[in-house]
């Protein structure tokens, strides 16, 4: 550990391009040394020689020392060591104060060539936790999982729920780095817990689908752990194989399902990491009074909230379907129009209802801590498990996208997903290309169910459809395929909600609705006012939001908590005051707009790099000349617009 | 097309008039209802903020804090008062939705700019002011906190869409029923399906009055409630 960081215990700010005003505090007199300077410039580039540049590259070094467990390192498995995977553990070092999905971009961007194949030995497989996990802080408990994209080529934060984040964090890692790529076709389990780390092959874990594995671990370990997996889609290397992390009830339930890192981590060998954090207390912040106090406003904010403390806790975030529809622009038949007749049907209010009747739960948290519990279970109508509440993503892609009104129907689509290891936003949207193609009817629900479960096995059309909507599209020659940068279109039609299509077009993620998907109540204010009922506010808004949203992602913060910072004052306040009773910095809003750019640009460096361009940066020409009922609108956003959103 | 987008060119009374009186629970019964649509006695040509505050007499603060996703003909609306229903009109309700697109569709949200080419804009043409027909929708949670209000004054449904509702009611959906009426006059619950089967009308008005609140006071005597004919 550098003596820097240990020798007083106070945090500093290395400035790399000081044109600001200092806004940090607690800068103190420690110089960083050479090494951590050069380190960082690796990273975020010289910035000293740029005349355009106007943004102070400050990275937080946090302090990590903490009463309890510190979250200083890093483990790194090389699954292509020789002889066999080598397990390393080493300091974070130059990524200190990096969390979540700072911590997944900074370690894709420094260390993976960005020209290299997704599947080979280059590739890295990055799993963090944020900032905040592993403690107290409620809404702490999400996930990073960073590679380079076998879907979209480019890079890849993709973030999940679930109990995983918190364990590994207790277990004091910063995050698991899966590198190189084993020889011969051996399928491995990880085990990690307070001693140690052990690596085995495990060929009887071959094909399992994801629910069968987590009960074989259960069977071994007990059920005090916590698992990250891929089912037979990640083994298959598939295109829109997801990474599925368990929930409360070790369920498999949670993926980090964009972008395709299921592949990666099938591409390493990896079937499953066990995680047992048993014997570890919580992290311990650095002003456990001020913490606490500030943990309190933030969870009194939450639930008086009407968002995040009645309707997602009544109907899940599947409560948007029928305001969407109501929008026009709820994707319907593969995004020909913009209303679905049966929308009622599979509404956040009628899946309620059901879930009730039934015996399942209505509301339900995906990790220990959450206070918003927009989660449910589903049960079948003999009042079995069926799956858990499936998302407004999951019900809107094989909902109204493929034409199918039936709750149950969806519900088993979605089992199946998290079953075999598959994102529900790329599936559903593939089966949709497929019905446009003439391969099935739209509405043809138990149509639908038998191309998953080919998908699950690899049949030659399971493994088109399992590559996800772009291929699809090109193997069965459709026009009409809703992707950008290859990733599949997310619930809401740009068409009509323009201001989601600068984001799906310009987020370096690909087509991505929670990109842009977080604020804070000053987000506004920096940079300039903008006034909403400009037409040019929508380029300025996606901005801003875009950077809100990769600082929210770097605490491990839930991005549910959006609407109730933006609303009450009090309420985000306390979340600065909970990130800096923590670290004992003073976070500001200038200070994690800054961080979120950092982050941002990071990934769009590393794109450009593996050769994408601003032609990338725009939606399919379709969006452009059909007009989707009933606004019958396009996208009309110019391309020079888009090409400012990251212009800072 | 659903019978409940049809514009109706005239208003028309005609219709069989149910009413029930019964435990508050029997109201989730109506949330399909109220998510597909029904039909509402109004004054048309009038705005929004007039149907809310006047004709439905609701707390203005309810109004402010509650009902945070208002569309109209399916614009977004951000202003109520310049936001005028026609006869046949589509309004529909929500409260405060969850991300981006739930702060993008807001009444008068910051984000509204996302939305721009779905915004309701000022009617060009002034409507005349006469009694007419709408169709409501309610989500959310105000499925609960203004189901209640329109039930009261009467939802007017078609008659395949009343005989589902009763049709479909289990043991308890009718044990939580107090009275009901039919044009007036009492009726058991085993004679209701007939008579809305067998009635020359195509379309039923239910009112429902619940005897006792959710939180087991007295409802009856709300005395903002406005009763239209």
């Amino acid at each position: 550990m550098d003596p820097a960081l240990t020798s007083n215990g106070k945090p500093f700010i290395i400035k790399l391009n000081p044109k600001k005003s200092n806004s940090h505090k607690n800068l103190i007199s420690i110089k960083p040394s050479p090494d951590q300077v050069q380190f960082k410039r690796s990273i975020l580039g010289n910035r000293q020689s740029s005349k355009v540049d106007r943004a102070v590259y400050a990275v937080f070094i946090i302090n990590n020392h903490h009463g309890g467990i510190a979250m200083d390192k890093l483990l790194r498995i090389d699954m292509g060591g020789e002889g066999g995977p080598k397990v390393a553990v080493e300091p974070v070092d130059g990524y200190a104060g990096f969390g979540g999905r700072a911590l997944t971009s900074a370690v894709i961007s420094k260390e993976v060539p960005p020209a290299c194949h997704p599947l080979s030995k280059f590739n890295k497989l990055v799993i963090a936790p944020g900032l905040l996990s592993g403690s107290v802080a409620a809404m702490s408990g999400r996930i990073s999982v960073g590679c380079k994209s076998p879907l979209t080529g480019g890079i890849k934060e993709s973030n999940s729920g679930g109990q995983p984040s918190q364990v590994l964090a207790r277990l004091g890692y910063a995050a698991i780095i899966l590198e190189g790529k084993p020889d011969g076709k051996d399928l491995y389990s990880i085990f990690i817990d307070k001693t140690g780390v052990k690596v085995a092959a495990d060929n009887s874990l071959r094909m399992l689908g994801n629910y069968d594995l987590i009960e074989k671990m259960k069977e071994k370990y007990g059920d005090k752990i916590a698992c990250i997996s891929i089912g037979p889609a990640g083994e298959m290397l598939l295109g829109a194989a997801s990474v599925a992390f368990t929930d409360m009830e070790l369920r498999p339930a949670r993926h980090a399902g964009r972008g395709g890192p299921g592949a990666v981590m099938g591409s390493k060998g990896v079937k499953v990491i066990v995680l047992d954090d048993s014997g570890l207390p919580m992290r311990e912040p650095r002003d456990p009074a001020k913490y606490k106090e500030a943990n309190k406003t933030f969870v009194e904010g939450l639930r008086k909230h009407g968002v995040t403390g009645q309707a997602l806790p009544a109907y899940g975030t599947n409560v948007l379907a029928n305001i969407l529809n109501e929008a026009g622009a709820y994707p319907t038949y593969n995004f020909k129009q913009g209303t679905f007749t049966g929308v009622s049907k599979i509404s956040g209010e009628t899946e309620a209802a059901l879930e009730t009747e039934r015996g399942g739960m209505a509301t339900h948290g995906c990790h220990r801590g959450c206070v918003i519990r927009c989660s449910g279970v589903y049960n079948d109508k003999d009042g079995h498990y069926l799956s858990k509440q499936p998302e407004y993503e999951t019900v809107w892609a094989h909902g109204a996208d493929c034409g199918i009104d039936n709750m149950d129907k969806i519900a088993m689509l979605d089992f199946l997903d998290d079953n075999y290891g598959l994102d529900t936003i790329e599936m559903g949207v593939a089966i949709g290309v497929a019905m446009e193609a003439g391969l099935l009817k739209f509405g043809d629900a138990d149509g639908a169910i038998d191309l998953i479960h080919q998908v699950g096995k690899g049949t030659p059309l399971g493994r088109i459809i399992g590559s996800g909507a772009a291929v699809t599209g090109k193997v069965f020659g459709v026009e009409r395929v809703p992707v950008v940068k290859g990733q599949a279109m997310p619930a809401y039609d740009p068409r009509g909600v323009k201001g989601l299509g600068v984001t799906y077009a310009t987020s370096p993620m690909g087509a991505d609705h929670t990109a842009g998907y977080a604020t804070t109540a000053n987000i506004l204010k920096v940079g300039g006012y903008v006034d909403p009922l400009k037409p040019l506010g929508q380029v300025e808004l996606s901005r801003n939001l875009q950077v809100a949203t990769a600082a929210i992602d770097s605490t491990g913060m839930c991005l549910f908590i959006a609407f109730a910072i933006l609303d009450q004052p009090e309420t985000f306040q306390a979340l600065l005051d909970l990130l800096n009773a923590f670290t004992g910095l003073s976070f500001t809003a200038d200070d994690v707009t800054e961080y979120g750019k950092m982050v941002l640009k990071m990934e769009r460096d590393f794109n450009i790099k593996a050769g994408f361009t601003k032609e990338h940066d725009r939606l399919p020409g379709f969006f452009k000349t059909e007009q989707v009922p009933p606004h019958n609108v396009v996208f009309d956003v110019k391309d020079e617009e888009l090409d400012q959103v990251f212009n800072w | 097309m659903d019978k409940m987008s049809e514009k109706i060119t005239k208003a028309d009374h005609s219709y069989l008039r149910i009413k029930i009186s019964s435990q508050p629970a029997v109201f989730t019964r109506f949330y399909a209802i109220f998510q597909s649509g029904f039909q509402f006695h109004c004054q048309v040509g009038k705005s929004v903020e007039d149907l809310l505050l006047r004709q439905l007499a609701l707390n203005p603060k309810l109004i402010e804090e509650k009902v945070n996703t208002i569309f109209l003909d399916g614009k977004c609306v951000d202003d109520i008062s310049s936001a005028v229903m026609s006869e046949g009109s589509v309004v529909a309700f929500s409260s405060a939705l969850p991300g981006l697109a739930g702060a993008t569709l807001r009444r008068g949200g910051a984000y509204a700019c996302l939305r721009d080419s779905i915004t309701h804009r000022k009617n060009a043409r002034n409507e005349s002011q006469r009694e007419g027909f709408i169709t409501v929708k309610l989500f959310n949670l105000l499925m609960e906190e203004l189901g209640r209000v329109f039930l009261e004054k009467g939802i007017v449904l078609n008659r395949s869409a009343a005989v589902d509702l009763f049709k479909t009611g289990d043991g308890g959906f009718w044990r939580h029923m107090d009275v009901i009426e039919v044009d007036g006059m009492p009726l058991s619950s085993e004679k209701l399906l007939k008579e809305i089967q067998s009635a020359d009308y195509s379309r039923i008005m239910v009112r429902a009055v619940a005897n006792s609140c959710p939180d087991g006071t007295n409802c009856h005597n709300d005395s903002s409630a406005i009763i239209l004919d």
